[in-house]
């Protein structure tokens, strides 16, 4: 179910007075978003379905008080930053399952692919994950909505309540500091394709 | 054209996927063509979108199964009366009342925290296709809501009220319009039932009410409720009325303005279809300035996937193979669950293999292959790899 980029203001009138049916529309429409962004944050773990799921549930309580300022996507990814800065507070133990033990039942894999292919795919994606998660919260925040989602310097500053300026310098300097880790990592020096190189 | 330093390069490498403007697009090509510290940068960042847009494929089910969990949790704790309340109740009730009335209380808010606070809420049908084995009950749709029913994507354009068959791979039209997009991949029918004709279709996209189909992607049939044929084929671009006199298809060319039923999304839908017309025709220009302005303004999410798209097919016209992976690399990722994600990504690799870019090709087709194992593309994935090793020196 999907619901339109201006969502039906009785729809969300009817979400604030907790309306079970269209708490459903909205919460369809909007979580292959919402776990993708998700996913962005915490990598290919099973704390995915936590998060989405603590994410929901705390919309539930707090939309008496969405405005319609922002959209309800912005208004869902600013719960879910807050429910995973929540989650990186909790102890490491209890927090994720490593990537390995989910991969192989979660990530969809093509029987006819070689089992070196899937074995680099994966190392790739828990290296570049690994990476992305030496760096800082709210830099990784910032660079994930604007470099791999794709929203303005403006929406992102809205959902995390910073300036302008603020989102940019947190978005370059977690840039820089993930370009040089994955640099350094051999393994993904290795696994680069190189025949563009000049 | 102005031109940039490195700095300002990387900058624009990161906002790529929030979408350059023609002059910020130039400058970066530019700047890539002469640098290479900033080439390897941009190969870097696409190695690191694409990784970590790599995710856990959830099935349709699991996300019904995260809904209703958080529904569940989610109104039950909205539906607990506060601490405090509760608490001072009990108390008043001790001091004053006594023992007999306080149990009385408890009792009382015991069987009220038993009862949904909101009966009329709970009781409201719930039209989870899949718990409803037949026909589910009818469920208005507000104007612009969609709903997925088995391979379909269904959508109000004006308020209708439909109820589903999830296995049968049927909905049945009780009022209003509604626009169907059946997906292809799957060549399983699907069949759109109203009180005076049925249309039957195998991966198209139409719109449907009491009065008229519209085909605007694929062809349909429309046969009578008995199961007479109607129409044998509807094709793209044709309307048809049970009310009008037999066979009443009525051919685009006599129909210059389409109907309007959603002003908005038709008016994308006509921006879309003028774009590739556009690049079809040669005319690259036109189709980048047609795609850039539906980007800039308001659009439903699957036409700025096919407007982001046509940018990369726009590019790759224009000979910018690095521009055109570097587009398809924001469509396959931020468009991952829709049809216009998985043929970007397959189409990456294929204008790098017809590029003779051999590695880069490979990897990319991988990349399709673990991200649709079963796609629309996997057997030309496969053979494009096969004919790789089989070419290797």
């Amino acid at each position: 179910m999907q619901v339109s980029a201006t969502p039906d203001p009785a729809l969300i009138e009817a979400c604030r007075k907790k309306d079970r049916a269209a708490l459903e529309t909205v919460f369809r429409a909007h979580l292959p978003t919402l776990e993708r962004f998700v996913a962005h944050m915490v990598g290919p773990k099973a704390d995915i379905e936590d998060l989405v799921q603590d994410t929901l549930v705390t919309a539930i309580a707090a939309f008496p008080g969405f405005r319609g300022d922002a959209s309800v996507g912005s208004w869902l990814n600013g719960i879910a930053i807050n429910v995973f800065r929540r989650h990186l507070r909790r102890p490491v133990e209890r927090r994720s399952v490593p990537l390995d033990l989910v991969a192989a039942s979660a990530e969809p894999v093509d029987p006819g692919a070689s089992p070196d292919g899937i074995a680099d795919g994966r190392r790739r994606v828990e290296r570049i994950h690994a990476h992305l998660s030496a760096i800082g919260p709210e830099r990784r925040i910032a660079f994930i909505l604007h470099v791999i989602e794709g929203r303005p310097i403006e929406e992102i500053a809205q959902i995390v309540g910073a300036s302008r300026m603020a989102v940019k310098s947190r978005i370059f300097w977690a840039r820089r500091a993930l370009m040089a880790r994955v640099r350094r990592d051999p393994a993904l020096r290795e696994l680069a394709p190189r025949e563009e190189r000049s | 054209m102005k031109l940039i330093g490195c700095g300002r390069t990387r900058a624009l490498l990161a906002a790529r996927a929030a979408g350059l403007s023609a002059n910020e697009q130039d400058a970066l090509d530019a700047h890539l063509q002469t640098c290479g510290d900033c080439r390897e940068q941009a190969r870097l960042l696409d190695e690191i979108v694409l990784a970590v847009g790599v995710m856990p494929s959830r099935t349709p089910a699991a996300r019904e199964r995260t809904i209703e969990r958080a529904l569940r949790q989610g109104l039950e704790q909205a539906c607990k009366p506060p601490f405090w309340k509760s608490r001072s109740a009990l108390t008043v009730g001790t001091v004053v009342l006594g023992g007999a009335l306080a149990a009385t209380v408890a009792l009382v808010i015991m069987r009220g925290s038993e009862r949904p606070l909101q009966p009329t809420l709970v009781e409201r049908p719930n039209l989870r296709p899949q718990e409803t084995p037949l026909a589910s009950e009818p469920r208005d749709l507000p104007a612009g809501v969609e709903v997925a029913v088995a391979h379909a994507r269904v959508r109000a354009v004006r308020r209708a009220s439909i109820s589903w068959n999830e296995k049968a791979a049927t909905v049945k039209l009780d009022s209003g319009a509604i626009e169907l997009d059946v997906d292809p991949a799957l060549q399983r029918g699907f069949r759109v039932i109203t009180d005076a004709f049925v249309v039957e279709v195998l991966g198209t996209r139409f719109t449907v009410d009491a009065a008229h189909v519209e085909v605007s992607r694929g062809t349909v049939r429309v046969l009578a409720p008995d199961g007479r044929v109607l129409v044998a084929r509807l094709q793209m671009g044709q309307t048809w009325s049970p009310v009008q006199v037999a066979p009443a298809i009525s051919e685009p060319a006599a129909q210059p303005e389409r109907r309007t039923h959603a002003a908005q999304p038709a008016d994308v839908a006509e921006q879309l279809a003028r774009a590739r017309r556009d690049l079809a025709n040669g005319q690259v220009a036109r189709a980048e300035k047609e795609a850039s302005s539906i980007l800039a303004g308001s659009r439903e999410r699957r036409q700025e996937a096919e407007a982001r798209t046509l940018l990369a097919e726009c590019a790759q016209a224009r000979g910018k193979i690095d521009q055109a992976i570097a587009t398809y690399a924001v469509v396959a990722e931020r468009f991952g669950d829709l049809p216009a994600g998985e043929t970007a990504l397959f189409a990456a690799g294929r204008t790098l293999a017809d590029a003779g870019r051999r590695v880069s090709a490979t990897h990319w087709l991988h990349r399709y292959l673990d991200r649709y194992p079963s796609g629309r593309f996997t057997v030309e994935a496969k053979e494009r790899l096969a004919g790789f090793e089989g070419n290797q020196p």
